[in-house]
């Protein structure tokens, strides 16, 4: 993986009214002969999943089938994004993206073993590893014969994870000893590694207390001794996915066992979880596509009142938001991952705003789709259920959206709050969208212009203190994630018109994605002209 | 061992036929795969290979998009693959398809070759034979086991009347039916090294159709069913009809 050499970042720049529109258009899609190969491995993944994975026996047993994990064994799942080097296939961000799309869109319980086991478990070692630490667990790693697991969230450490407790102590002989309990881990309780972040001493303050004491990241492997996993979670959603508590009493694990610099274990727990937000939204844009399928398909065959229900407009306004929400998931999660890819771009806050954004389309996608199937959606004999519970966790980990929008609203307005913004020099224009968007084009341009305007405002304003003017950074955080997924829109719908395979359906569906991105970011726009701050704190705030 | 594979690009099963002009089919929007009783003779051609060594070559008449499906068996374990390319492969006649075959087996050189008993496009079963006929070699169709050792092979095939053993020499052609065995799926590993795999592409040479297909009809629909009854009290009327009107009892 190439580092990213941080020029702008598309989103950054917005905040400042600047357009870098070289980021985002044309859409940086990967080469032919990758394409080919990425397709290949979808197919695979599809027919193995649609045979192997009975999603409904998974969810109804809380279990995952032993047979299930091997066949990602045996396909080589398990070492998708592992280098060639190292026993794995190598592959990069955009086919890590559609095979957790394909996986999910059979089973997101399945899906979410997978990414916990790549996206979050060993990217660490990926991310940091030494040679020797990459030799030692990546091969076994990539052929499933380690299962590994991110072992970061504790009982008082939630969204704020720079609050966890665990401890390392170093011993003579250089190695460590873990002390402390982690909760909710996925794959706890089929991993036999773990990615552990623990506080280790301050060499410079022996004393300080615990909390005060630098954060590291250890490779633990479960035969350390000294590890004890929970009994699984009782959950409302991805019931077939293992999760649970982890504790680690008198661990000891060598030296070599440390991911990274000592003390700098926080950092690389951010850099896992920014890197791996792009999958989550690809599982989203997997489960959405099955919600609509089944959706569409009841639509055209219940009859009511003589007439299919899809002749009604209000069945009709609900199924055409989910095509029109689903093209701009996918959008923003493919073009996410190909600037991933590339890795010319910043793509954190790309990243956010689309894990936000397909999060949040997702359970509404499900919804309707339960809303259209009627009473049959309601009935656990069909998917629709399964599809809304299991999709409720993703606006939760990973970043609750609260804490990725004060994420995304205090990064986007570091700049202006420092007094190193770059504003434009004159009108800025998303350049590079096919003149068959001109229009939508042209509104893009001027709301980036307000949104930029009123980011200027919310600074002059709040000064320093804007991290803490949450009612604002939800507002423009809002903004932003509209403006991102409008891009995204435009850049996919341009490539699709270049190519020559734009239809008119896609053309439709682009316009109204667009559209209903617009109205969005208007009531952001609106609450951020006539706040009603006042009013909410009294009624939101704490009771005496 | 030099084995090839022919196998053919289908249409999937699972499609709805549009017919243009007539007496082709329409090509937008459809998927396509390899012929299901292909994907049982390229199994068979890497269960032969892995048993007596040698090489496994697939070969197939089609477009440039036909890269496809010899990826695919490349992923699962062939060797080479090789593309006659041809856009018009769809609306070949079983004898130019086995004659082009045939010279192009002539020219690679093969002791066993397989294909399927049938393309689930075309439904014509006349390929296999007919190439084996060109070759002069040994021939069993539709064949549910088969056993090679050096010289040649024990082979049953499934007849009306029941199951015929053969014993044949090589060179043959062997015809493959759909009891022989389970296809492999193709690994992420597979996938990678099938990229590294040679695939040989050219110009599929001139031949004319000895058959042309003038004319083309989807099946007449199938009439709507008719629920006769509820319970216990339909079944008097179900037999009725059954006896009456379809005839069937
Ligand atoms: C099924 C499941 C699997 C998980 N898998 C893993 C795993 O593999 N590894 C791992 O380490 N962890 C895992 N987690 C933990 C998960 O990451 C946390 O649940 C998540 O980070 C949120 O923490 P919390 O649940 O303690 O919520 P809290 O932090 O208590 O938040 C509660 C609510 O308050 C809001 N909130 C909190 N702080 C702020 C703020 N400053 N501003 C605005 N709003 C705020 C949140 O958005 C949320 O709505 C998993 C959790 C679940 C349920």
């Amino acid at each position: 993986m190439p580092p990213p050499d941080r020029r702008g970042g598309f989103v950054r720049s917005l905040f400042e009214g600047r357009i870098e529109s070289e980021a985002v258009l044309p859409f940086p899609l990967p080469d032919a002969e990758t394409l080919e190969t990425i397709a290949a491995v979808e197919e695979m993944v599809r027919e193995w999943a649609d045979g192997a994975i009975d999603p409904a026996a998974i969810d109804r047993d809380k279990t995952f089938p032993p047979e299930v994990l091997e066949g990602l064994s045996e396909l080589g799942l398990y070492g998708l994004t592992i280098p060639e080097a190292h026993g794995g296939a190598g592959m990069g961000a955009w086919s890590y993206a559609k095979v957790m799309e394909t996986l999910a869109h059979r089973c997101a319980s399945t899906a979410t073993i997978l990414g916990a086991h790549l996206g979050i478990g060993l990217k660490g070692l990926l991310l940091d590893g030494t040679p020797e630490q990459k030799e030692r667990w990546l091969p076994r790693l990539a052929s499933g014969e380690l299962i590994a697991a991110f072992a970061l969230t504790e009982a008082e450490a939630g969204s704020d994870a720079a609050a966890l407790r665990t401890r390392a102590e170093a011993l003579p002989d250089g190695s460590w000893k873990l002390n402390g309990t982690k909760i909710w881990i996925t794959n706890g309780g089929i991993a036999n590694c773990f990615t552990v972040f623990a506080r280790t001493p301050d060499p410079e303050r022996p004393d300080a207390p615990l909390l005060e004491r630098p954060i590291s990241a250890f490779f633990v492997e479960k035969d350390a001794g000294g590890i004890t996993i929970g009994k699984p979670e009782d959950k409302m959603g991805l019931c077939g996915s293992s999760t649970t508590e982890v504790a680690f009493e008198d661990t000891i694990v060598a030296s070599q066992a440390m991911l990274g610099e000592r003390g700098q274990g926080f950092k690389l727990a951010l850099r896992i979880l920014n890197g791996g937000r792009h999958g989550l939204a690809a599982c989203c844009v997997g489960q959405a596509k099955l919600s609509r399928s089944g959706a569409v398909v009841h639509a055209r065959e219940r009859v009511q009142y003589g007439r299919s229900i899809g002749e009604f407009g209000m069945v009709q306004e609900m199924l055409a938001a989910m095509d029109a929400d689903i093209y701009a998931m996918e959008a923003g999660t493919w073009l996410t991952a190909a600037m991933m890819e590339r890795g010319e771009h910043e793509t954190m806050l790309e990243a956010a705003c689309t894990k936000m954004y397909a999060t949040e389309k997702l359970w509404s996608v499900a919804n309707d789709a339960l809303q259209v199937t009627g009473g049959t959606g309601f009935m656990r004999e069909y998917p629709y259920e399964r599809i809304l519970r299991d999709a409720r966790i993703n606006m939760i980990f990973e970043g609750t959206n609260q804490v990725l929008r004060m994420m995304l609203g205090s990064q986007g307005l570091r700049a202006l709050v420092r007094g190193e913004a770059r504003p434009p020099d004159g009108e800025e224009s998303l350049q590079g969208v096919h003149e068959a968007f001109a229009a939508e084009r042209e509104v893009f341009d001027a709301l980036v212009a307000s949104f930029a305007e009123r980011c200027r405002r919310t600074v002059e304003r709040h000064g320093k203190e804007v991290r803490e003017a949450q009612f604002a950074l939800h507002r423009l955080s809002d903004m932003a994630m509209c403006l991102w997924q409008i891009a995204a829109v435009l850049s996919r719908v341009s490539a699709a018109e270049t190519g020559g395979q734009a239809s008119d359906r896609e053309r439709d569906v682009a316009r109204l994605s667009c559209r209903r991105l617009e109205r969005e970011f208007r009531i952001a726009l609106m609450d951020e002209e006539r706040p009603l701050d006042e009013w909410v704190a009294r009624v939101g705030g704490p009771t005496p | 061992m030099k084995i090839i594979a022919c196998i053919k690009r289908v249409p999937t099963t699972d499609l709805e036929p549009k017919i243009v002009d007539g007496k082709s089919l329409d090509p937008t929007g459809v998927a396509f795969e390899t012929s299901f009783y292909d994907q049982i003779a390229v199994e068979a051609a890497l269960q032969v290979k892995e048993q007596h060594g040698g090489e496994v070559t697939v070969l197939t008449i089609g477009p440039k998009e036909a890269q496809k499906e010899l990826r695919d068996a490349l992923a699962k374990g062939a060797d080479h693959a090789v593309l006659l390319k041809d856009d018009r492969w769809m609306s070949r006649d079983a004898h130019s398809t086995a004659r082009t075959l045939q010279q192009k087996i002539q020219e690679l050189g093969a002791d066993l070759v397989l294909t399927g008993r049938v393309a689930t496009d075309r439904d014509n079963a006349s390929v296999g034979v007919m190439l084996a006929t060109l070759l002069d070699f040994a021939c069993v169709s539709d064949v549910v086991e088969l056993e090679i050792d050096g010289r040649g092979g024990k082979a049953r095939r499934e007849a009306d009347s029941g199951l015929e053993s053969y014993s044949f020499s090589l060179p043959a052609v062997i015809t493959c039916q759909k009891d022989l065995n389970e296809p492999r799926r193709a690994g992420l590993k597979g996938i990678m090294a099938a990229k590294k795999k040679p695939l040989d592409e050219s110009d599929c040479p001139e031949s004319s159709n000895q058959a042309e297909v003038c004319q083309l009809d989807t099946p007449p629909p199938r009439p709507q069913g008719r629920i006769v009854g509820e319970g216990a009290a339909a079944v008097e009327a179900l037999i009725d009809a059954l006896h009456n009107e379809a005839k069937v009892l």
